[in-house]
């Protein structure tokens, strides 16, 4: 569900401990959306035998949606289009100094299809760095900036 | 010791900006994520932040039942929300300001009530997501029980 009062939206999820014997498995609360069963597996460590994706990957899905959407977005300001887009996303995690393990950096590597000539221009214009550790398109990505301050977020673009 | 583990996930381009998710060799049905409609009834899958705050939800629910288990502990039960707020910055742009965790477990032993209180104190230490997002945005986490 989202609500948007002027300049806040909200957007609300939820969680319920599936029947599994580990009580490391949830069922998501995605509200009427039109989503099959999804489920977070934080029991099983290989991906044979997860029924869902771990919290880890979650956040790597999203930091991955959310800047491959916002690329898409800074084309269709212009009219463009992508012909075609595949992202990947690696997430390294370590040992902090106390020894808990900690997110340290997401690696994006996204390869969009741009045929058109005009698209390809646009696309540079996307790619443009505005600030230090921002391109341009990086800026509508309300997931990445947010989550930059805590976590290392690096981007790559092959096209 | 182990000291650095390492996942990778992948996104394929469905139409205009929903995705669908390459998770290997994950037992589960496609998924999307969904930026392309705005009503929930029309979306075939999350957007990127209801991504964020299932992971960070999940990954707080599982560090609490984790401090339980470590003493032998099984909840009958649990249910968890989370609200996340969205601003504009200084440049109007849309940020991920806070995310409200409410997490219910269903606790009836006295015993496991103890360690619960006990686990209040420290859980959160054990969720790799919350405690590495937090220099970036608040998160609010309250437990009833």
């Amino acid at each position: 569900m989202v609500i948007v009062i002027s300049n806040e939206m909200k957007t609300k999820v939820g969680i319920k401990l599936d029947e599994y014997e580990s009580q490391m498995i949830f069922k998501c609360d995605l509200g009427i959306m039109k989503v099959k069963d999804c489920y977070i597996d934080e029991e099983h460590h290989k991906e044979v035998d997860m029924l869902g994706p771990n919290p880890s990957r979650m956040l790597a899905l999203g930091v991955l949606g959310c800047l491959s959407a916002s690329f898409i977005f800074c084309l269709k300001k212009r009219n463009f289009k992508v012909d075609d887009l595949n992202s990947e996303a690696e997430v390294t995690i370590a040992r902090n100094e106390k020894g808990f393990w900690r997110v340290k950096k997401i690696d994006v590597n996204i390869t969009p299809i741009i045929k058109d000539q005009d698209a390809l221009k646009r696309a540079q214009q996307c790619l443009k760095q505005v600030k230090d550790d921002a391109s341009f398109f990086e800026q509508y990505c309300i997931v990445t900036q947010a989550v930059r301050t805590g976590i290392e977020v690096n981007v790559n673009f092959d096209f | 010791m182990l000291r650095e583990s390492r996942v990778k996930v992948g996104i394929k381009l469905e139409e205009e900006m929903t995705y669908k998710c390459d998770l290997g060799k994950i037992n589960m049905n496609d998924f999307f994520i969904d930026e392309t409609h705005k009503s929930y009834s029309d979306k075939i899958g999350p957007n990127p932040t209801s991504l964020l705050a299932l992971s960070v939800l999940s990954c707080l629910a599982a560090s609490f039942t984790f401090c339980l288990k470590k003493r032998g502990f099984t909840l009958k039960d649990l249910n968890g929300k989370a609200e996340v707020v969205i601003t504009r910055n200084e440049k109007g742009f849309w940020r991920v300001k806070t995310i409200y965790i409410n997490i219910t477990p269903k606790i009836d032993d006295p015993n496991m009530l103890k360690r619960a209180d006990k686990c209040l104190k420290f859980f959160e230490q054990y969720c790799i997501i919350s405690e590495s997002l937090r220099d970036g945005m608040e998160v609010d986490v309250k437990i009833d029980y």
